[in-house]
């Protein structure tokens, strides 16, 4: 297993999950409920209009990717909390397709395998506070995922 | 899945230009399928320009911006010019942050000044 985290930091275990929804993502339509759901579950946690989209779009990201190279998988929104009260969200996005080889060369800009502008993946480590992708080349793509208040 | 016809984009000519208002959450096969519309509108109308009203778009991710973006290269192809519309801050910002290079791209404030833009000499 390779793994990739934003700024070399591997994501900090000791946060209270608060509230949890997860999405499986099999077709197109799921992807638009998971990220209307999102945008909810940002707005009730208290974050501002521009970061609710924020967060809703890096899951429209991770979920065009699972559906486009996985085909299938899910990704889960939970609200959290830090010791020191501050809330957040997490994006916990899982799938078991095809992996990815190279994760260094997967998170650069414009890098894509499929002609689109490879910069899905760039632009939710640069969206989101906290960033780890793990990834088992031939066995899934696990990518979770942090914002703060 | 049935979603041929559920896609929400809805449009109307004026002045030869195609003003196709697009709505919701798409989700990138629903994307595909704008583009073919749009296309093929764009052709069976004699259209001069396409105006892309995303002030209902909720959340823009890069595929969906990458889709956006090939539906005016097709139509500069084909001799149209197309502007877009209506980005509202926090897509704005979305583009920001995922970087999206949008210098070539034509932005129009209203309707009125995308007719104007689509109408002008290139
Ligand atoms: N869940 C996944 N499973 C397998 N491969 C993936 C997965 N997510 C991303 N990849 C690989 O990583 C590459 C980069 O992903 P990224 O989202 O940054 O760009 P993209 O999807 O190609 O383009 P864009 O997101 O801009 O439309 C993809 O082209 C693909 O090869
Ligand atoms: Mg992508």
């Amino acid at each position: 297993m390779t793994r990739y985290c934003k700024n070399d930091r591997v994501l900090e275990a000791s946060v209270k999950l608060l509230e949890s929804s997860t999405f499986e993502l099999n077709e197109e339509n799921d992807q638009a409920t998971a990220v209307f759901m999102t945008r909810e579950m940002a707005k009730n946690a208290g974050f501002s209009l521009a970061d609710e989209v924020m967060v809703a779009t890096a899951v429209s990201e991770l979920a065009t990717n699972i559906l486009r190279y996985a085909s299938s998988g899910s990704v889960r929104v939970t609200v959290i909390q830090r010791g020191d009260e501050r809330t957040g969200i997490e994006i916990l996005a899982e799938d078991k397709g095809r992996g990815i080889r190279d994760l260094k060369l997967a998170m650069q800009d414009n890098y894509s395998t499929a002609e689109s502008l490879g910069l899905g993946l760039p632009s939710v480590e640069r969206i989101m506070d906290e960033f780890e992708i793990e990834s088992d080349f031939g066995q899934g793509t696990r990518i979770r995922a942090r914002r703060w208040l | 899945m049935d979603s041929s016809e559920e896609y929400s984009v809805s449009g109307s000519v004026t002045n030869r230009c195609y003003i196709a208002c697009i709505n919701g959450e798409l989700s990138s096969a629903q994307m595909g399928q704008l583009y073919d519309e749009i296309v093929r509108m764009a052709e069976k109308r004699e259209l001069r320009g396409v105006i892309m009203d995303l002030n209902g778009l909720a959340v823009l991710d890069s595929a969906a911006f990458c889709v956006l973006r090939k539906i005016s290269v097709a139509l500069a192809l084909m001799g149209l010019k197309s502007a877009w519309m209506g980005i509202k801050p926090a897509i704005a910002s979305s583009l920001v942050d995922f970087g999206a290079d949008v210098d070539d791209l034509c932005i129009c404030l209203n309707i009125e000044d995308g007719v104007r833009l689509i109408g002008s000499e290139k």
